[in-house]
Protein backbone atom coordinates (compact mmCIF):
# COMPACT_ATOMS: atom_id res chain seq x y z
CA UNK A 1 0.00 0.00 0.00
CA UNK A 2 1.48 3.37 -0.97
CA UNK A 3 1.23 6.60 0.99
CA UNK A 4 -1.63 8.00 -1.07
CA UNK A 5 -3.70 4.87 -0.43
CA UNK A 6 -2.97 4.99 3.29
CA UNK A 7 -4.05 8.63 3.36
CA UNK A 8 -7.23 7.73 1.51
CA UNK A 9 -8.06 5.10 4.15
CA UNK A 10 -7.34 7.52 7.01
CA UNK A 11 -9.47 10.21 5.35
CA UNK A 12 -12.31 7.73 4.98
CA UNK A 13 -12.00 6.68 8.65
CA UNK A 14 -12.03 10.31 9.79
CA UNK A 15 -15.26 10.77 7.87
CA UNK A 16 -16.77 7.51 9.18
CA UNK A 17 -15.84 8.03 12.85
CA UNK A 18 -16.50 11.75 12.83
CA UNK A 19 -13.14 12.61 14.45
CA UNK A 20 -9.53 12.98 13.26
CA UNK A 21 -8.24 11.72 16.64
CA UNK A 22 -8.19 8.18 15.19
CA UNK A 23 -4.85 8.90 13.49
CA UNK A 24 -3.09 9.24 16.88
CA UNK A 25 -4.17 6.01 18.53
CA UNK A 26 -4.10 3.35 15.91
CA UNK A 27 -4.61 0.35 18.20
CA UNK A 28 -7.70 1.57 20.03
CA UNK A 29 -10.74 -0.67 19.54
CA UNK A 30 -13.05 1.58 17.55
CA UNK A 31 -16.19 -0.42 18.40
CA UNK A 32 -15.44 -0.31 22.15
CA UNK A 33 -14.62 3.39 21.96
CA UNK A 34 -18.02 4.08 20.42
CA UNK A 35 -16.40 5.45 17.24
CA UNK A 36 -17.57 2.66 14.95
CA UNK A 37 -20.99 0.95 14.88
CA UNK A 38 -23.02 -0.99 12.30
CA UNK A 39 -23.77 2.19 10.39
CA UNK A 40 -20.12 3.26 10.46
CA UNK A 41 -19.09 -0.24 9.42
CA UNK A 42 -21.40 -0.05 6.39
CA UNK A 43 -20.12 3.43 5.60
CA UNK A 44 -16.59 1.98 5.70
CA UNK A 45 -17.49 -0.84 3.26
CA UNK A 46 -19.06 1.60 0.79
CA UNK A 47 -16.06 3.96 1.14
CA UNK A 48 -13.57 1.15 0.53
CA UNK A 49 -15.36 0.22 -2.67
CA UNK A 50 -15.89 3.77 -3.94
CA UNK A 51 -12.50 5.23 -2.95
CA UNK A 52 -10.17 2.25 -3.28
CA UNK A 53 -12.04 -0.19 -5.48
CA UNK A 54 -12.09 -2.96 -2.87
CA UNK A 55 -15.37 -4.86 -2.87
CA UNK A 56 -16.18 -6.71 0.37
CA UNK A 57 -19.57 -8.37 0.97
CA UNK A 58 -20.84 -7.46 4.48
CA UNK A 59 -20.83 -11.03 5.81
CA UNK A 60 -17.36 -11.80 4.40
CA UNK A 61 -15.69 -9.72 7.09
CA UNK A 62 -15.63 -10.32 10.84
CA UNK A 63 -15.81 -7.21 12.99
CA UNK A 64 -12.56 -8.24 14.72
CA UNK A 65 -10.74 -7.85 11.41
CA UNK A 66 -11.58 -4.14 11.20
CA UNK A 67 -11.79 -3.11 14.87
CA UNK A 68 -8.70 -0.84 15.00
CA UNK A 69 -7.07 1.60 12.56
CA UNK A 70 -4.04 -0.67 12.16
CA UNK A 71 -6.23 -3.72 11.52
CA UNK A 72 -8.18 -1.79 8.90
CA UNK A 73 -4.91 -0.77 7.19
CA UNK A 74 -3.75 -4.41 7.18
CA UNK A 75 -7.18 -5.55 5.92
CA UNK A 76 -7.01 -3.05 3.07
CA UNK A 77 -3.40 -3.78 2.09
CA UNK A 78 -4.18 -7.51 1.86
CA UNK A 79 -6.93 -6.78 -0.65
CA UNK A 80 -5.38 -4.09 -2.83
CA UNK B 1 -48.06 -32.49 18.21
CA UNK B 2 -46.09 -31.29 21.24
CA UNK B 3 -44.90 -27.79 21.99
CA UNK B 4 -41.11 -27.39 22.02
CA UNK B 5 -39.81 -26.81 25.56
CA UNK B 6 -43.43 -26.31 26.63
CA UNK B 7 -44.41 -29.30 28.76
CA UNK B 8 -43.15 -32.15 30.94
CA UNK B 9 -43.99 -34.55 28.11
CA UNK B 10 -41.61 -32.64 25.85
CA UNK B 11 -38.79 -32.93 28.38
CA UNK B 12 -39.50 -36.63 28.78
CA UNK B 13 -39.20 -37.15 25.02
CA UNK B 14 -36.17 -34.83 24.86
CA UNK B 15 -34.49 -36.78 27.65
CA UNK B 16 -34.97 -40.05 25.74
CA UNK B 17 -33.81 -38.38 22.52
CA UNK B 18 -30.65 -36.85 23.97
CA UNK B 19 -29.47 -39.89 25.96
CA UNK B 20 -27.81 -41.60 22.95
CA UNK B 21 -26.16 -38.27 21.96
CA UNK B 22 -24.70 -37.92 25.46
CA UNK B 23 -23.35 -41.49 25.37
CA UNK B 24 -21.79 -40.95 21.92
CA UNK B 25 -20.35 -37.59 22.99
CA UNK B 26 -18.79 -39.01 26.14
CA UNK B 27 -17.23 -41.79 24.07
CA UNK B 28 -15.73 -39.13 21.76
CA UNK B 29 -17.71 -40.39 18.74
CA UNK B 30 -19.15 -38.41 15.85
CA UNK B 31 -22.57 -37.00 16.80
CA UNK B 32 -24.01 -36.00 13.44
CA UNK B 33 -25.40 -39.33 12.16
CA UNK B 34 -27.43 -39.76 15.33
CA UNK B 35 -28.46 -36.09 15.46
CA UNK B 36 -29.92 -36.46 11.96
CA UNK B 37 -32.09 -39.37 13.08
CA UNK B 38 -33.14 -37.50 16.24
CA UNK B 39 -34.00 -34.42 14.17
CA UNK B 40 -36.34 -36.38 11.87
CA UNK B 41 -38.12 -38.01 14.85
CA UNK B 42 -38.40 -34.80 16.85
CA UNK B 43 -39.65 -32.76 13.88
CA UNK B 44 -42.39 -35.35 13.26
CA UNK B 45 -43.37 -35.21 16.96
CA UNK B 46 -43.34 -31.40 17.05
CA UNK B 47 -45.44 -30.91 13.92
CA UNK B 48 -47.68 -33.92 14.49
CA UNK B 49 -49.07 -36.45 12.00
CA UNK B 50 -52.62 -35.18 11.92
CA UNK B 51 -52.15 -31.45 11.45
CA UNK B 52 -50.97 -31.30 7.84
CA UNK B 53 -47.99 -29.23 8.93
CA UNK B 54 -45.55 -31.95 7.94
CA UNK B 55 -46.73 -31.67 4.33
CA UNK B 56 -46.29 -27.92 4.37
CA UNK B 57 -42.76 -28.36 5.75
CA UNK B 58 -41.95 -30.94 3.08
CA UNK B 59 -43.29 -28.69 0.32
CA UNK B 60 -41.32 -25.76 1.71
CA UNK B 61 -38.10 -27.80 1.78
CA UNK B 62 -38.52 -29.10 -1.77
CA UNK B 63 -39.17 -25.58 -3.06
CA UNK B 64 -36.30 -23.90 -1.18
CA UNK B 65 -33.77 -26.65 -1.84
CA UNK B 66 -34.53 -26.53 -5.57
CA UNK B 67 -34.17 -22.74 -5.53
CA UNK B 68 -30.88 -22.82 -3.61
CA UNK B 69 -29.38 -25.59 -5.72
CA UNK B 70 -30.44 -23.86 -8.93
CA UNK B 71 -29.07 -20.53 -7.75
CA UNK B 72 -25.74 -22.03 -6.71
CA UNK B 73 -25.33 -23.76 -10.10
CA UNK B 74 -26.13 -20.52 -11.91
CA UNK B 75 -23.85 -18.46 -9.66
CA UNK B 76 -20.87 -20.81 -10.11
CA UNK B 77 -21.23 -20.46 -13.88
CA UNK B 78 -21.61 -16.65 -13.78
CA UNK B 79 -18.86 -14.73 -11.94
CA UNK B 80 -20.78 -11.49 -12.47
CA UNK B 81 -24.49 -11.71 -11.80
CA UNK B 82 -27.07 -9.07 -12.57
CA UNK B 83 -28.09 -7.65 -9.17
CA UNK B 84 -31.76 -7.74 -10.19
CA UNK B 85 -31.60 -11.48 -10.84
CA UNK B 86 -30.05 -11.91 -7.37
CA UNK B 87 -32.85 -9.83 -5.82
CA UNK B 88 -35.47 -11.86 -7.68
CA UNK B 89 -34.04 -15.10 -6.27
CA UNK B 90 -33.98 -13.61 -2.74
CA UNK B 91 -37.61 -12.56 -3.20
CA UNK B 92 -38.45 -16.10 -4.36
CA UNK B 93 -36.90 -17.56 -1.19
CA UNK B 94 -38.94 -15.10 0.90
CA UNK B 95 -42.23 -15.78 -0.92
CA UNK B 96 -43.41 -18.72 1.25
CA UNK B 97 -42.94 -16.65 4.42
CA UNK B 98 -44.82 -13.68 2.94
CA UNK B 99 -47.64 -16.01 1.82
CA UNK B 100 -47.94 -17.41 5.36
CA UNK B 101 -47.97 -13.91 6.89
CA UNK B 102 -50.72 -12.81 4.51
CA UNK B 103 -52.72 -15.99 5.19
CA UNK B 104 -52.45 -15.24 8.93
CA UNK B 105 -54.61 -12.15 8.37
CA UNK B 106 -57.52 -14.46 7.49
CA UNK B 107 -58.55 -16.69 10.40
CA UNK B 108 -60.16 -19.26 8.12
CA UNK B 109 -56.97 -19.94 6.16
CA UNK B 110 -54.57 -22.33 7.79
CA UNK B 111 -51.31 -22.16 5.94
CA UNK B 112 -47.77 -22.77 7.06
CA UNK B 113 -46.10 -24.69 9.81
CA UNK B 114 -44.25 -24.21 13.06
CA UNK B 115 -40.96 -22.38 12.54
CA UNK B 116 -41.58 -21.22 8.96
CA UNK B 117 -40.10 -17.81 9.84
CA UNK B 118 -36.91 -19.14 11.31
CA UNK B 119 -36.40 -21.65 8.52
CA UNK B 120 -36.91 -18.87 5.99
CA UNK B 121 -34.30 -16.67 7.68
CA UNK B 122 -31.74 -19.46 7.37
CA UNK B 123 -32.57 -20.02 3.71
CA UNK B 124 -32.54 -16.32 2.74
CA UNK B 125 -29.11 -15.90 4.35
CA UNK B 126 -27.80 -18.78 2.23
CA UNK B 127 -29.20 -17.16 -0.95
CA UNK B 128 -27.34 -13.92 -0.17
CA UNK B 129 -24.09 -15.69 0.72
CA UNK B 130 -24.26 -17.65 -2.55
CA UNK B 131 -24.70 -14.32 -4.34
CA UNK B 132 -21.66 -12.93 -2.52
CA UNK B 133 -19.58 -15.98 -3.46
CA UNK B 134 -19.16 -17.01 0.19
CA UNK B 135 -20.99 -20.33 -0.15
CA UNK B 136 -19.68 -22.37 -3.08
CA UNK B 137 -20.89 -25.88 -2.23
CA UNK B 138 -24.17 -27.06 -0.78
CA UNK B 139 -24.44 -30.83 -0.15
CA UNK B 140 -28.13 -31.74 0.11
CA UNK B 141 -27.84 -33.63 3.42
CA UNK B 142 -25.92 -30.78 5.09
CA UNK B 143 -28.40 -28.18 3.85
CA UNK B 144 -31.50 -30.02 5.08
CA UNK B 145 -29.82 -30.83 8.40
CA UNK B 146 -28.94 -27.19 8.99
CA UNK B 147 -32.36 -25.85 8.03
CA UNK B 148 -34.36 -28.35 10.10
CA UNK B 149 -31.99 -28.84 13.12
CA UNK B 150 -34.70 -29.57 15.70
CA UNK B 151 -33.51 -27.78 18.89
CA UNK B 152 -33.86 -24.38 17.20
CA UNK B 153 -36.69 -25.21 14.77
CA UNK B 154 -39.61 -23.58 16.56
CA UNK B 155 -38.30 -20.08 17.34
CA UNK B 156 -34.58 -19.90 16.72
CA UNK B 157 -31.94 -18.72 17.54
CA UNK B 158 -31.11 -18.20 13.86
CA UNK B 159 -27.72 -19.81 13.24
CA UNK B 160 -25.66 -19.35 10.06
CA UNK B 161 -24.79 -22.19 7.74
CA UNK B 162 -21.03 -21.60 7.50
CA UNK B 163 -20.74 -21.40 11.31
CA UNK B 164 -23.13 -24.33 11.92
CA UNK B 165 -21.26 -26.49 9.41
CA UNK B 166 -17.95 -26.10 11.27
CA UNK B 167 -19.52 -27.50 14.45
CA UNK B 168 -21.46 -30.20 12.58
CA UNK B 169 -18.28 -31.43 10.86
CA UNK B 170 -16.35 -31.73 14.11
CA UNK B 171 -15.78 -34.81 16.20
CA UNK B 172 -15.47 -33.49 19.75
CA UNK B 173 -12.97 -35.12 22.09
CA UNK B 174 -14.31 -36.48 25.37
CA UNK B 175 -13.02 -33.46 27.31
CA UNK B 176 -14.49 -30.99 24.85
CA UNK B 177 -17.80 -32.78 24.97
CA UNK B 178 -17.87 -32.77 28.78
CA UNK B 179 -17.61 -28.98 28.61
CA UNK B 180 -20.39 -28.75 25.98
CA UNK B 181 -22.62 -31.06 28.01
CA UNK B 182 -22.07 -29.08 31.21
CA UNK B 183 -22.76 -25.77 29.53
CA UNK B 184 -25.75 -27.14 27.65
CA UNK B 185 -27.30 -28.66 30.76
CA UNK B 186 -26.91 -25.50 32.82
CA UNK B 187 -28.46 -23.42 30.03
CA UNK B 188 -31.46 -25.77 29.86
CA UNK B 189 -31.90 -25.49 33.65
CA UNK B 190 -31.54 -21.69 33.60
CA UNK B 191 -34.03 -21.47 30.74
CA UNK B 192 -36.49 -23.69 32.59
CA UNK B 193 -36.35 -21.40 35.65
CA UNK B 194 -36.86 -18.35 33.41
CA UNK B 195 -39.82 -19.85 31.57
CA UNK B 196 -41.61 -22.00 34.14
CA UNK B 197 -40.96 -19.96 37.29
CA UNK B 198 -40.41 -16.31 36.37
CA UNK B 199 -42.43 -15.97 33.15
CA UNK B 200 -45.21 -18.02 34.77
CA UNK B 201 -45.27 -15.63 37.73
CA UNK B 202 -45.51 -12.57 35.48
CA UNK B 203 -48.33 -14.26 33.57
CA UNK B 204 -50.38 -14.77 36.74
CA UNK B 205 -49.84 -11.12 37.66
CA UNK B 206 -51.03 -9.94 34.23
CA UNK B 207 -54.54 -11.18 35.04
CA UNK B 208 -55.41 -8.28 37.27
CA UNK B 209 -53.72 -5.60 35.13
CA UNK B 210 -56.64 -5.14 32.75
CA UNK B 211 -58.20 -1.90 31.60
CA UNK B 212 -56.81 1.61 31.22
CA UNK B 213 -56.01 2.44 34.87
CA UNK B 214 -53.55 -0.44 35.00
CA UNK B 215 -51.79 0.28 31.69
CA UNK B 216 -48.53 1.23 33.41
CA UNK B 217 -48.48 -1.94 35.50
CA UNK B 218 -49.42 -3.96 32.41
CA UNK B 219 -46.45 -2.48 30.54
CA UNK B 220 -43.87 -3.63 33.11
CA UNK B 221 -45.50 -7.01 33.77
CA UNK B 222 -45.89 -7.76 30.06
CA UNK B 223 -42.24 -6.82 29.46
CA UNK B 224 -41.16 -9.14 32.26
CA UNK B 225 -43.17 -12.01 30.85
CA UNK B 226 -41.97 -11.39 27.29
CA UNK B 227 -38.32 -11.40 28.36
CA UNK B 228 -38.38 -14.42 30.67
CA UNK B 229 -40.56 -16.46 28.33
CA UNK B 230 -38.45 -15.90 25.22
CA UNK B 231 -35.05 -15.76 26.94
CA UNK B 232 -36.06 -18.96 28.75
CA UNK B 233 -37.02 -20.71 25.52
CA UNK B 234 -33.83 -19.46 23.84
CA UNK B 235 -31.55 -20.66 26.65
CA UNK B 236 -33.17 -24.11 26.49
CA UNK B 237 -32.82 -24.22 22.69
CA UNK B 238 -29.15 -23.17 22.85
CA UNK B 239 -28.49 -25.60 25.71
CA UNK B 240 -30.06 -28.51 23.81
CA UNK B 241 -27.97 -27.63 20.73
CA UNK B 242 -24.80 -27.83 22.86
CA UNK B 243 -25.72 -31.33 23.99
CA UNK B 244 -25.85 -32.27 20.29
CA UNK B 245 -22.45 -30.66 19.72
CA UNK B 246 -23.71 -27.52 17.98
CA UNK B 247 -22.77 -24.22 19.63
CA UNK B 248 -25.83 -22.21 18.59
CA UNK B 249 -25.19 -18.50 19.28
CA UNK B 250 -27.01 -16.91 22.24
CA UNK B 251 -30.12 -14.77 21.82
CA UNK B 252 -29.97 -12.54 24.91
CA UNK B 253 -27.20 -10.78 26.83
CA UNK B 254 -28.66 -8.79 29.77
CA UNK B 255 -30.86 -6.61 27.52
CA UNK B 256 -32.16 -4.46 30.37
CA UNK B 257 -28.61 -3.32 31.17
CA UNK B 258 -28.38 -1.65 27.74
CA UNK B 259 -27.04 1.89 27.80
CA UNK B 260 -28.68 3.00 24.54
CA UNK B 261 -31.30 1.72 22.16
CA UNK B 262 -28.50 0.69 19.79
CA UNK B 263 -26.89 -1.24 22.64
CA UNK B 264 -30.29 -2.83 23.38
CA UNK B 265 -30.48 -4.37 19.88
CA UNK B 266 -27.04 -5.90 20.41
CA UNK B 267 -28.46 -7.66 23.48
CA UNK B 268 -32.12 -8.49 22.67
CA UNK B 269 -33.08 -11.34 20.30
CA UNK B 270 -29.49 -11.05 19.09
CA UNK B 271 -29.56 -13.68 16.36
CA UNK B 272 -32.56 -12.02 14.70
CA UNK B 273 -31.30 -8.49 15.19
CA UNK B 274 -27.91 -9.41 13.68
CA UNK B 275 -29.65 -11.22 10.85
CA UNK B 276 -31.54 -8.04 9.99
CA UNK B 277 -28.32 -6.04 10.37
CA UNK B 278 -26.18 -8.24 8.11
CA UNK B 279 -28.65 -9.35 5.47
CA UNK B 280 -30.99 -6.37 5.27
CA UNK B 281 -29.91 -3.13 6.96
CA UNK B 282 -26.28 -3.11 5.82
CA UNK B 283 -27.19 -4.00 2.26
CA UNK B 284 -30.03 -1.50 2.11
CA UNK B 285 -27.70 1.20 3.47
CA UNK B 286 -25.07 0.38 0.84
CA UNK B 287 -27.75 0.46 -1.86
CA UNK B 288 -29.19 3.80 -0.66
CA UNK B 289 -25.74 5.42 -0.28
CA UNK B 290 -25.22 4.84 -3.99
CA UNK B 291 -28.55 6.21 -5.19
CA UNK B 292 -28.73 9.74 -6.55
CA UNK B 293 -31.02 10.97 -3.78
CA UNK B 294 -28.52 10.12 -1.04
CA UNK B 295 -25.28 10.87 -2.94
CA UNK B 296 -23.11 12.81 -0.48
CA UNK B 297 -25.63 12.19 2.33
CA UNK B 298 -24.31 8.93 3.69
CA UNK B 299 -25.60 9.56 7.21
CA UNK B 300 -29.11 10.23 5.97
CA UNK B 301 -28.95 7.05 3.87
CA UNK B 302 -27.92 5.06 6.95
CA UNK B 303 -30.70 6.47 9.12
CA UNK B 304 -33.33 5.91 6.43
CA UNK B 305 -32.17 2.31 6.13
CA UNK B 306 -32.40 1.89 9.92
CA UNK B 307 -36.02 3.02 9.92
CA UNK B 308 -36.93 0.84 6.94
CA UNK B 309 -35.12 -2.09 8.57
CA UNK B 310 -37.07 -1.82 11.81
CA UNK B 311 -40.44 -1.34 10.07
CA UNK B 312 -39.73 -4.55 8.15
CA UNK B 313 -38.80 -6.30 11.38
CA UNK B 314 -42.13 -5.12 12.81
CA UNK B 315 -43.93 -6.35 9.70
CA UNK B 316 -42.29 -9.74 10.09
CA UNK B 317 -44.06 -10.18 13.44
CA UNK B 318 -47.33 -9.79 11.54
CA UNK B 319 -48.98 -7.40 9.08
CA UNK B 320 -50.98 -5.63 11.77
CA UNK B 321 -50.96 -2.02 12.92
CA UNK B 322 -49.39 -2.50 16.34
CA UNK B 323 -46.45 -4.48 14.99
CA UNK B 324 -45.81 -1.87 12.28
CA UNK B 325 -46.00 0.89 14.92
CA UNK B 326 -43.57 -1.05 17.09
CA UNK B 327 -41.11 -1.28 14.19
CA UNK B 328 -41.49 2.38 13.26
CA UNK B 329 -41.01 3.38 16.91
CA UNK B 330 -37.71 1.49 17.17
CA UNK B 331 -36.57 2.74 13.75
CA UNK B 332 -37.12 6.35 14.80
CA UNK B 333 -35.39 5.71 18.14
CA UNK B 334 -32.35 4.19 16.41
CA UNK B 335 -32.13 7.05 13.88
CA UNK B 336 -32.53 9.58 16.71
CA UNK B 337 -29.86 7.78 18.73
CA UNK B 338 -27.47 7.95 15.78
CA UNK B 339 -28.05 11.69 15.47
CA UNK B 340 -27.59 12.09 19.25
CA UNK B 341 -24.30 10.16 19.35
CA UNK B 342 -22.83 12.14 16.48
CA UNK B 343 -24.09 15.62 17.35
CA UNK B 344 -24.82 16.01 21.05
CA UNK B 345 -21.94 17.16 23.32
CA UNK B 346 -23.56 15.31 26.25
CA UNK B 347 -22.51 12.02 24.62
CA UNK B 348 -18.85 12.82 25.47
CA UNK B 349 -19.68 11.99 29.13
CA UNK B 350 -20.83 8.46 28.27
CA UNK B 351 -18.14 6.76 30.38
CA UNK B 352 -19.13 8.48 33.63
CA UNK B 353 -21.00 6.29 36.10
CA UNK B 354 -23.87 8.77 36.60
CA UNK B 355 -24.37 9.11 32.84
CA UNK B 356 -24.40 5.33 32.42
CA UNK B 357 -26.94 4.77 35.20
CA UNK B 358 -29.26 7.42 33.80
CA UNK B 359 -28.76 6.03 30.28
CA UNK B 360 -29.72 2.53 31.47
CA UNK B 361 -32.86 3.86 33.18
CA UNK B 362 -33.93 5.94 30.16
CA UNK B 363 -33.25 3.08 27.73
CA UNK B 364 -35.26 0.70 29.91
CA UNK B 365 -38.29 3.02 29.85
CA UNK B 366 -38.07 3.45 26.08
CA UNK B 367 -37.82 -0.32 25.65
CA UNK B 368 -40.78 -1.24 27.87
CA UNK B 369 -42.92 1.39 26.16
CA UNK B 370 -41.99 -0.33 22.88
CA UNK B 371 -43.21 -3.64 24.34
CA UNK B 372 -46.49 -1.99 25.29
CA UNK B 373 -46.93 -1.01 21.63
CA UNK B 374 -45.90 -4.53 20.64
CA UNK B 375 -48.47 -6.12 22.96
CA UNK B 376 -51.33 -4.44 21.09
CA UNK B 377 -52.79 -3.59 24.52
CA UNK B 378 -53.21 0.14 23.80
CA UNK B 379 -54.96 -0.34 20.47
CA UNK B 380 -57.14 -3.10 21.90
CA UNK B 381 -58.44 -1.02 24.80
Amino acid sequence: MDEAQELAVLRLLTEVCGTDAIDQERDVDLFDAGLLDSLGFTHLLVGLEDDLGIRVPPTAVERDEVSTVNRILTFVSERL
Amino acid sequence: MIEAYGSLYWFYVLGLGTAPAIVLGLLGKRLRPYTRVATVLMVVLMLGWATGQLWWLLGFLVFEVALLKGWLDYRVGHPHVNPWIARLVAAGATAPLVAVKIANLFPTLSLGFLGVSYLSFRVIAIVLEITDGLITALPLADLVFFVTFFPTLASGPVDRMRRFQQDADRVWTRDEYVYLLGRGTSLVLLGAVYKFVLAAWFTTQLDWAVGWPHTLAYMYLYSGRLFFDFAGYSAMAVGTSYVFGIRTPPNFRLPFAAESIKDFWNRWHISLSFWFRDYLSTRLTMFLMRTRVFKGHRLAAGRTALIANMVLMGAWHGFTLHYLLYGLYHGLLLAGNDWYERSCPLYAHRHHLAYRLIAIAVTFQLVVFGFLLFSGHILAS
